[in-house]
This record gives structure tokens, C-alpha cells and sequence, in this order.
């Protein structure tokens, strides 16, 4: 008797979720909502200028963030994205050699690289690396975490000024590889490491901030984190939109704000 | 309960020839009313036979008809499922749905009711195989194994069959029970004039129930007959065998010894020593002409035809004057064994006139009594009951 | 608390049993009652899911469903669908992964039942369908509810796969597990514990009543 009851209540609770719920857009006909596939280090950026995009204009964006690398494969592989807000712009050269694009982008933003290290750490935050390398040597150093330097442009850039400091060789064994720049940075705040090198804009976010201590690297010690933008074929009104947003001087002035450099004109 | 109606009775007839998966060879036909002991030891494919006829199992060629409807006809390609025969079958360990109580399980023959009939017709049929109420309602688990084989039975006949078939129903049936299985069956032949097929090992009961046995061995049916036939005149020595004839010997034919033995229909057969070598006696038997003279036969006689003369004492020790007289032979010998059981007792004769040779004799009621070791006491076969075959 | 994440979870472990159920039973009672040549492969088959990495998995699925696959060009000129990165890539995905948590108990529930009760079955009239409904379904039902709770839990827990082929959009592919993976990375730990720990009694309470449900139901068939 019970388990008919149960029988029943459950197959109505089940067409009641089914239907009450927005009906995943691969079973809707309506027009798509403008995707935005931005890199991990935009993260509380994007998040900030697409409220203030929503509230002024009523038009609504989905945000996903991940490493640069992830999403030009997914791309490629024909993700429904409309803005790719890269961190690296070979990808969005890449993109646009294979036709995935409108044109060949936009370069909105200059990212920095820094080294944090969380409150606790038996290791300084030294901008030039200088304590890093001593720590290597004298073993307070065991776990150093940056982001995938195989597909997430900050990791690639923390490998060069790496190298470039001379460190790569005696560092590399004690790694540990986030898949985007967000989780580098979880890592390298969590106790588990001793620090890691991450994304200025992710350390000005007070979420972080309060976590541990930063310093810039030198900007010459790696490639430029030259981040370029592109909105993708197929793009509603909507990401097109917001692509200009972007490029007015109020989001410019935002994007400061988050650690950003803005390009050369 | 209703019987069936005559027009829906028949004869079954099975005719099945198959040599892989597993060998099944024979014919056998039951009437109407008729019961018939399927008999044979384990692996002789009598259960094989059952789920033939029931539908369950598809021959490679075969031909099962019951009245005039034909089950199944390898020839012109005909099958009917089992759902469709009409067929009671009562599997050895019952297959009750542990799921489902008595009555539920006897309304599953009753689906082509609607519901209220079906309870109410699985109950009478329940009732008919006294069930109480109360025992109606439970599930196959909590009724004993008497019990449960009355639902059983119960289930298959609710689908008013056209033929009943029953899978070893005494093996796990103890001996208090069984006499109400005799007394079930005897009403239901009464009742529904319908075939119906025991499989049994138990040879006693065979004897006991049935209007016709069919003796199988290897997948393979060896004679078909009435029992009293069966053990009087087995086809051959694996018959003799199977259907335990204690008293098998060697012989050889002789036929006609003279124009009186030609014209009475009679042949000579020697007795055989143990070890092969001719005995002084000579029995004079009835002659079928299947056999030739000097042939090695292998002879039995039922229990029926030896008789214990307790009176007669031989005062010659002359064996060959040992020739059938008004068709008895008399024969001195020595009980060497003796051993009682129950109601019977069984004994064992050696005789002297035919070496290495013992005849086993059952005996009941005051006859037994007088039987002791080393006793000396005539025997007297009676040549009508000896019953000569081919040697293997 | 995500909530969107959270009903499209819900959502695409309803729909996944919706379709893996019957097609479950059939290939479960198919496994048990039949016998023939290969039949080892296709057992393999089935269990395949349960021993592959997630990852590879998913992979496989992108490679073989995506925009530039043959399979996933065709649907797309034939059809106008796509099969990666939206909700119907992921159900497919939950269907085959779950293929052996659907099968196995189901199949092991229907082998346990004797033959002889089907072969009773068809003598006393029943012809395939009565007998699957009257006498099979309801033996195997424990193993049934089994691999229903087993299924339902699994899928709302899945991640690796849903990585691979998903792309994480919110409303379409952002399952609950991924969100709490994304909580983690915006350091919004507090979200991601309420998650969490909603998935794990979400877990513990399926899998406890289908325990329950299945000993009230042997201990009703021993009464």
C-alpha cells in the first residue's frame, strides 16, 4: 500500500520537476542566451561589469569561466560560446584561422603575474623571486602551486619567469598544477602549499586578498599576458553588445580597478 | 467439480525422435481416463517426456496429439505454445510463486476470468483439494509440503487440462500423506476422464496406481504395457532389470523336443548353471517362435509363478527326473537367507540342481513365518509363468 | 545553493531513468534467460562503463558526438541538434554510463528467479507479458529498486564525464557536482559545503530507502 503511494507521489514530483524548470535550451526553441566563455582570471571582473551590463541594458549573459586553453578546444569542438574572453591571444588567433569567428578579436586587457603567499607561509612575498630561490634551497619550499602551463596562459607565463629566474630545473619536481588559474590560486592559498604564482586580478579580489600576500613579477620576465577578446559566430545581439560595453571607458576604468593594464591604443 | 466434457476428452499419443541435446526416442499413447506411470531410473528422460507433451520442451521430431487436436507435428511444422495446450502439469518441487498466496497462485490458470470470478473459482478449487480458508491465504512458504502440492494440483487443474501430467509426486511426499495422493487420484480419474501421466522411480507405486507403465532408460522407451504384463513378460533382460524382476536366469532354448511339443505350442528351455554350463533341468514353456533352438536366452519368472511346498520332501536325489509335472517342475533347495521386513520377508533359495543359482522369494501373512536359515523345502515353479527373452 | 544546478541535476537523473528503466529491463532479462555464443562480450559491454575512467569516457563521447564528428555532422544537417555541450549530451552520456548500474542488479535479481516458475507460468496460461508482470517483475523488484537508487544517485553525482562534454553552462550543463567544484574555485566555500552536504543526505536517503523498501519486502514475502 505504501510503496504504491510512494509509486505515485514520486511519478508526480517527477513531471512537476520536469516541467515547472526552464526546459534546457536543447529541448527550447527560443533564442539563445548570450554565452560568455571567459579565462578564470576575469573572474570577479566579468562578474562585476556583466551586473552593471544586465542592469543598464535588461539584457541577460551566461557567464562560464575556465582556462583559455579549455575553451578553445571546446570551441573547436563546436561549444555553443559567443564571447571568448581568452587570456592568451594565440588561441584567438587560432580560433579565427579555423573559422570559428566574427574577425580576429579585440585586445582588451593586460594581465599581470604575481607571487602569493599565504598567511602562514614560511615563505616572503619577494616579487623578484629571490627568497623562492632560497627556499629551494634550504627546503622550506615543498609544494608550489601555478596553473596548467600545457593550456592556461597564466601557467604558461609562470613557467617563463620561472625559467627566466633561473628556478624551473630545481622547482618543477615540486609542483602542483591547477587546471585553471582559479584553482592555482585556491591551491596556492590553501595550507596545502607553501605559495604559488597566480593572476593579479585574482589577488586584488578581497576573497583572496585576505588569504595571503602578493607581489608582481616583473612583467619582463615572461611573454605579455596580452588578453584578447573575440565574439564567435553566431553571436546574438546580446554578447555583441557586450563585447562594445567592454571597450567603453567606464569597463576600461573597471578593469583597472580589478589589476588589469589596458592596452596601448 | 465439472468434468470435462466429453467432446473436449481424448487419447494422447506421443511420438518423439530426437538424438541432440539429449537423446529421446519412443512412442507411447494414454486414453482418456487412463493413468500411466511414466518409470525408469534417474537421467531416463521421463521429466524430458513431461515437458514435451506440456510444450516446454521442442523435439527435433515429434508428434504429440491429444484427441484430435495436435500439439505438435515436427512434419507439417505445427507447434502449439504451452499457453495455448491446456495441459496440467504438476512439476516435481511445485513452482508456487513464493510471491503469491495458495489462492492468487491457483487464479494465475484463471486470468482469462475477470477478477471477481477468478477468486471466487480459485477457492472452490481450493476447497476441493481441502484447503481451509485460512490456509488459502498464505503464501507457499508457511503451508506444508503436502499442502503445497495440493495447490499445485489444484493450479493445473483449474486450467481445466485436457491432460494431467505429474512430475515425481510421491518423492517428497512422506508415507502418512501418500495415501491421500492415492485417494486424489483416484478420485480425479473418476472425475475428469482425462489422460493422466505419473513419473515416478518409485517402481511399488507404479505397480500400485497405474492402468498402464511405460518403461524408460537412456531417453529411450523400452515396452509399454500393463504392469502385471510388464513383470510377467519384460521384453528383455534391461526391462527384467529396471523394473527390479528379482529372479533372471540364463538358459538355453531347445524348442520342440517332439510332434506333441509342436502341436501344444511348446519349446524346451535348459536352466544354466552360474557359470554357464547346462543344468539338469529343463522347463517346458510356451513357444512364441521368435527364438532358436540352441539359442543363449535369458529367462524370468514373477514371484507369482514359484511355490514353496513345504510337505513334499524328495526321498530320491535323482535331478533329472526333475521334468515338469501338469506344469510344475518341483525342486529340492535350502533356504540359505532369510531376512524380515515389516510385513514381508524376504528369502533366498539355493538349489542344488542348478549351481551358483538362488531364487528370491517375497513372502507375506503366514507363510513367512515358517521360513528359517538352512531349512530344507521344495519349490515349485510353474512353467506358465516363465517368460523367455533374447540374451542382451 | 545553486538551485538551477540543482534541478538540472535532478532533472537529467529523472530523465535518465525515464529511458534507461525499460530499456534496463529488457536487456537485464534478455542476459538472464538467454545463452549463446558472445554473450560473454556483450556482458563485458555492459560492465564496461563501471571500469572506465569518467574521463575517457567523456572524451570519447566528444570525439565521437562532437560538431566535427561524421555522427555529430549528420545530426546536425539532418536534425538541426547538436550532441555535445547541451542537456541531450549529457542524458546521452548519463544513459550509457549508467548502463551498468541499470543492468547488473536487475540481471542478478532475474537469474535468481527459478526457471520452472516461468515454465509454470506458461502451462497455467500466462503468455510473455503476463508472465514478466505477474511472476518476474515482481521477484526481481528488489533488484529493480536497487539498480533504480543506484542509477539515480550516481547521475546526480557525476562529474568527470559531465567535464569532458558538458562545458559547464549554467541551465543546461552545470550539474550540481560541477557547480560545487566551481563554488570551490570562486573561494565561495560556504555555497559549496550547503551543496555538498544536500547531495550527500540527498544520497544517503535514496540509497537507505531502497534498503528499507527492499527488507519490507522480503520480510512481507516470508510472513
Amino acid at each position: 500500500m505504501l510503496t504504491a503511494v510512494l509509486k505515485k507521489v514520486g511519478a508526480i514530483a517527477a513531471c512537476l520537476i520536469i516541467w515547472a524548470h526552464t526546459v534546457p535550451q536543447s529541448f527550447a526553441q527560443n533564442a539563445p542566451i548570450a554565452t560568455v566563455a571567459a579565462a578564470s582570471d576575469l573572474k570577479f571582473a566579468i562578474e562585476d561589469l556583466a551586473a552593471r551590463f544586465e542592469k543598464d541594458t535588461g539584457q541577460r549573459l551566461r557567464l562560464i569561466f575556465g582556462s583559455s586553453g579549455n575553451f578553445y578546444s571546446q570551441i573547436l569542438q563546436g561549444a555553443p560560446f559567443h564571447l571568448f574572453m581568452s587570456a592568451d591571444e594565440s588561441f584567438v588567433y587560432k580560433l579565427a584561422d579555423a573559422n570559428k569567428t566574427l574577425d580576429r578579436g579585440k585586445l582588451y586587457a593586460v594581465g599581470r603575474i604575481g607571487l602569493i603567499v599565504p598567511n602562514g607561509s614560511p615563505l616572503k612575498a619577494d616579487g623578484v623571486l629571490n627568497d623562492l630561490g632560497a627556499a629551494l634551497k634550504d627546503g622550506r619550499l615543498r609544494k608550489f602551486a601555478i596553473a596548467s602551463p600545457e593550456h592556461a596562459p597564466y601557467g604558461m607565463r609562470a613557467k617563463e619567469a620561472l625559467q627566466y629566474a633561473g628556478l624551473w630545473q630545481a622547482i618543477e619536481p615540486k609542483l602542483v598544477y591547477g587546471e585553471n588559474v582559479s584553482q592555482a590560486t585556491q591551491f596556492a592559498t590553501s595550507a596545502s602549499t607553501q605559495g604559488g604564482i597566480i593572476a593579479y586580478s585574482l589577488a586584488l579580489a578581497p576573497q583572496v586578498s585576505r588569504l595571503g600576500t602578493f607581489a608582481l613579477i616583473p612583467s619582463a620576465w615572461h611573454k605579455p599576458l596580452a588578453q584578447r577578446m573575440v565574439l564567435l559566430r553566431g553571436a546574438p545581439q546580446a554578447a555583441q553588445a557586450f563585447y562594445h560595453y567592454l571597450s567603453s571607458p567606464e569597463a576600461q576604468a573597471i578593469m583597472v580597478k580589478y589589476g588589469f593594464a589596458m592596452p596601448e591604443q | 467439480m465439472n468434468a470435462t466434457s466429453p467432446i473436449l476428452t481424448g487419447a494422447l499419443h506421443v511420438h518423439i525422435e530426437q538424438s541432440s541435446p539429449m537423446p529421446l526416442h519412443g512412442s507411447f499413447q494414454c486414453e482418456a481416463g487412463e493413468l500411466m506411470a511414466l518409470v525408469g531410473p534417474s537421467g531416463a528422460g521421463k521429466t524430458s517426456m513431461l515437458r514435451a507433451i506440456a510444450g516446454l520442451l521442442k523435439p527435433s521430431e515429434g508428434r504429440v496429439t491429444i484427441g484430435d487436436q495436435v500439439w505438435m507435428d515436427t512434419q507439417t511444422g505445427q507447434f502449439i505454445a504451452p499457453q495455448h495446450r491446456h495441459v496440467g502439469l504438476v512439476f516435481q518441487d511445485y513452482a508456487l510463486m513464493p510471491h503469491l498466496s495458495a489462492m492468487e497462485n491457483v487464479a494465475l490458470s484463471l486470468l482469462h476470468l475477470p477478477s471477481s470470478q477468478r477468486k471466487l473459482k480459485a477457492k472452490l478449487w481450493l476447497d476441493h483439494m481441502q484447503l481451509s480458508a485460512e490456509q488459502q491465504l498464505r503464501r507457499p512458504k508457511n503451508l506444508s509440503g503436502g499442502q503445497q502440492q495440493r495447490v499445485a494440483v489444484a493450479r493445473a487443474l483449474a486450467r481445466e487440462p485436457r491432460v494431467l501430467l505429474l512430475d515425481e509426486p510421491f518423492s517428497a511426499v512422506d508415507q502418512m500423506s501418500r495415501q491421500g495422493l492415492y485417494d486424489l487420484l483416484a478420485d480425479l480419474r473418476k472425475e475428469l476422464h482425462i489422460p493422466i501421466v505419473l513419473v515416478t522411480h518409485d517402481l511399488a507405486e507404479a505397480r500400485h496406481l497405474a492402468d498402464s507403465m511405460v518403461v524408460m532408460e537412456g531417453g529411450t522407451i523400452l515396452q509399454q504395457g500393463t504392469p502385471a504384463h510388464i513383470y510377467r513378460s519384460p521384453r528383455n533382460a534391461r526391462v527384467a532389470d529396471l523394473v527390479g524382476v528379482q529372479n533372471r536366469f540364463s538358459g538355453m532354448w531347445l524348442g520342440p523336443q517332439s510332434a506333441q511339443d509342436s502341436i501344444d505350442q511348446v519349446g524346451w528351455l535348459q536352466w544354466l548353471n552360474a557359470t554357464g554350463t547346462p543344468s539338469e533341468i529343463k522347463l517346458r514353456v510356451r513357444d512364441k517362435g521368435r527364438l532358436l533352438a540352441g539359442q543363449h536366452v535369458t529367462w524370468v519368472i514373477q514371484g507369482d509363478g514359484i511355490h514353496l511346498d513345504e510337505k513334499t520332501h524328495f526321498t530320491t536325489t535323482n535331478p533329472a527326473t526333475c521334468l515338469p509335472v501338469n506344469g510344475m517342475v518341483s525342486l529340492e533347495s535350502n533356504v540359505v537367507s532369510v531376512r524380515h521386513l515389516g510385513e514381508t520377508t524376504l528369502a533366498s533359495l539355493s538349489l542344488p540342481s542348478v549351481l551358483g543359482i538362488n531364487l528370491r522369494i517375497v513372502r507375506s501373512g503366514p507363510q513367512r513365518q515358517r521360513l528359517s536359515i538352512n531349512q530344507p523345502i521344495t519349490v515349485m515353479l510353474d512353467c506358465d509363468w516363465v517368460h523367455v527373452m533374447p540374451s542382451k | 545553493m545553486d538551485w538551477q544546478s540543482f534541478i538540472l541535476s535532478l532533472e537529467l537523473a529523472a530523465i535518465t531513468l525515464a529511458v534507461l528503466l525499460p530499456l534496463g529491463l529488457w536487456l537485464a532479462r534478455w542476459l538472464a534467460k538467454t545463452s549463446f555464443a558472445g554473450k560473454a562480450l556483450i556482458e563485458a559491454a555492459v560492465v564496461l562503463p563501471l571500469v572506465l575512467p569518467p574521463t575517457v569516457l567523456g572524451y570519447y563521447l566528444l570525439v565521437s558526438l562532437g560538431a566535427d564528428s561524421s555522427i555529430g555532422r549528420w545530426v546536425l544537417q539532418t536534425f538541426d541538434i547538436r550532441l555535445t555541450f547541451n542537456f541531450l549530451g549529457l542524458l546521452i552520456a548519463s544513459i550509457i554510463f549508467n548502463i551498468p548500474f541499470m543492468v547488473q542488479p536487475i540481471q542478478r535479481a532475474f537469474e535468481a528467479i527459478p526457471s520452472n516458475l516461468s515454465e509454470a507460468a506458461a502451462v497455467s496460461g500466462l503468455n510473455k507479458w503476463q508472465t514478466f508482470f505477474r511472476v518476474e517483475l515482481p521477484l526481481a523488484w528488489p533488484g529493480v529498486l536497487s539498480a533504480v537508487v543506484l542509477t539515480f544517485v550516481h547521475t546526480l553525482g557525476e562529474f568527470g564525464v559531465v567535464l569532458m562534454m558538458g562545458g559547464s553552462i549554467p541551465g543546461e550543463t552545470k550539474t550540481i557536482a560541477i557547480s560545487i567544484y566551481d563554488r570551490v574555485q570562486a573561494f565561495d566555500l560556504a555555497s559549496a559545503d550547503q551543496m555538498a552536504l544536500t547531495l550527500l543526505l540527498l544520497s544517503i536517503v535514496a540509497v537507505a530507502a531502497s534498503f528499507f523498501a527492499t527488507a519490507r519486502i522480503l520480510k512481507a514475502r516470508a510472513r
